[in-house]
C-alpha cells in the first residue's frame, strides 16, 4: 500500500500503535530482567493507552470523515490548509516546549527549584505539555483562519 | 492575495459547503480563502478555476509585497 494513499490520522495511529509495542517489549524486557517499578507499570499503561486509542482511530477515522465534528479544536477533515495549520501548530507547540525546557534547564542548574522528580515522569510530561500545546496552537490557529 | 471568490461563487449561486464539495476541501478551507486569510496551492487555483470557467488570475489578484 503506498503511504500517500493514507490520511494523517492513519499515519499517526500506525506510528502510536508501532510506539505502543515498543513500549510493551520495553516493559517485558524489564520484567524478564526483574525491574517491577512504577515507572515500568506507567510504561506499560502508557503503551496500552496508545494502542487502545490507536485502534480506535484507525475505526472511528473512517467514520469522522464522513460526518465531520465541527465543534472541536481538532480538524479531522484533510485538506492542504488544515494540513499547513497542523504542521504550523505542531511547529509552534515544539518551540515553545522548547523554550520552557530551557527555562527549566536554567532554573534547575541555577538552583532556583529543585526537581526530585524521576527523569521518566519529566519526560511524560513533557510530552503531554507538547500535545497539549499542539491542540491549543491547532485551536487558535484554526479559529484565526475563520475569523 | 486579493480575490473575487466570493463574488464568483455568488454569482454561480453555489453555497461555501458545494463549493467546497466540488474542489474537495473543507468549508473552513473556502472561508478562509473568501477572508484572503489564506492563499491557495496552485493546484487548488487550478481547480477553482475550472469550476468557474476562467482563468487563475481573474480569480486571483496577485500584488507583490513592498
Amino acid at each position: 500500500m503506498n503511504s500517500k494513499n493514507l490520511n494523517s490520522e492513519i499515519k499517526g495511529a500506525i506510528v502510536n500503535i508501532l510506539m505502543g509495542i515498543f513500549g510493551v517489549l520495553a516493559y517485558l524486557y524489564g520484567k524478564e530482567k526483574g525491574i517491577k517499578g512504577a515507572e515500568s507499570l506507567t510504561v506499560l499503561a502508557v503503551a496500552v493507552m496508545l494502542i487502545g486509542i490507536s485502534i480506535l482511530t484507525l475505526f472511528i477515522s473512517p467514520y469522522l470523515k464522513k460526518h465531520p465534528l465541527k465543534s472541536i479544536g481538532r480538524v479531522n477533515k484533510d485538506d492542504e490548509m488544515l494540513v499547513a495549520l497542523r504542521q504550523k501548530a505542531s511547529h509552534r507547540a515544539f518551540h515553545v516546549t522548547l523554550i520552557i525546557l530551557f527555562a527549566l534547564v536554567m532554573l534547575t542548574a541555577t538552583g532556583i527549584i529543585n526537581l526530585n522528580i524521576n527523569p521518566c515522569y519529566i519526560l511524560f510530561g513533557i510530552l503531554v505539555l507538547m500535545y497539549s500545546l499542539d491542540i491549543i496552537c491547532i485551536t487558535i490557529y484554526s479559529n484565526k483562519s475563520m475569523n | 492575495m486579493k480575490n473575487k471568490l466570493k463574488l464568483l461563487r455568488e454569482n454561480l449561486g453555489f453555497t461555501q459547503d458545494q463549493l467546497a464539495t466540488l474542489v474537495d476541501v473543507s468549508r473552513q478551507t473556502i472561508i478562509s480563502l473568501e477572508r484572503e486569510k489564506y492563499d491557495p496551492s496552485i493546484q487548488l487555483a487550478f481547480k477553482l478555476s475550472k469550476i468557474f470557467s476562467c482563468t487563475i488570475e481573474d480569480i486571483f489578484i496577485f500584488k507583490e509585497e513592498s
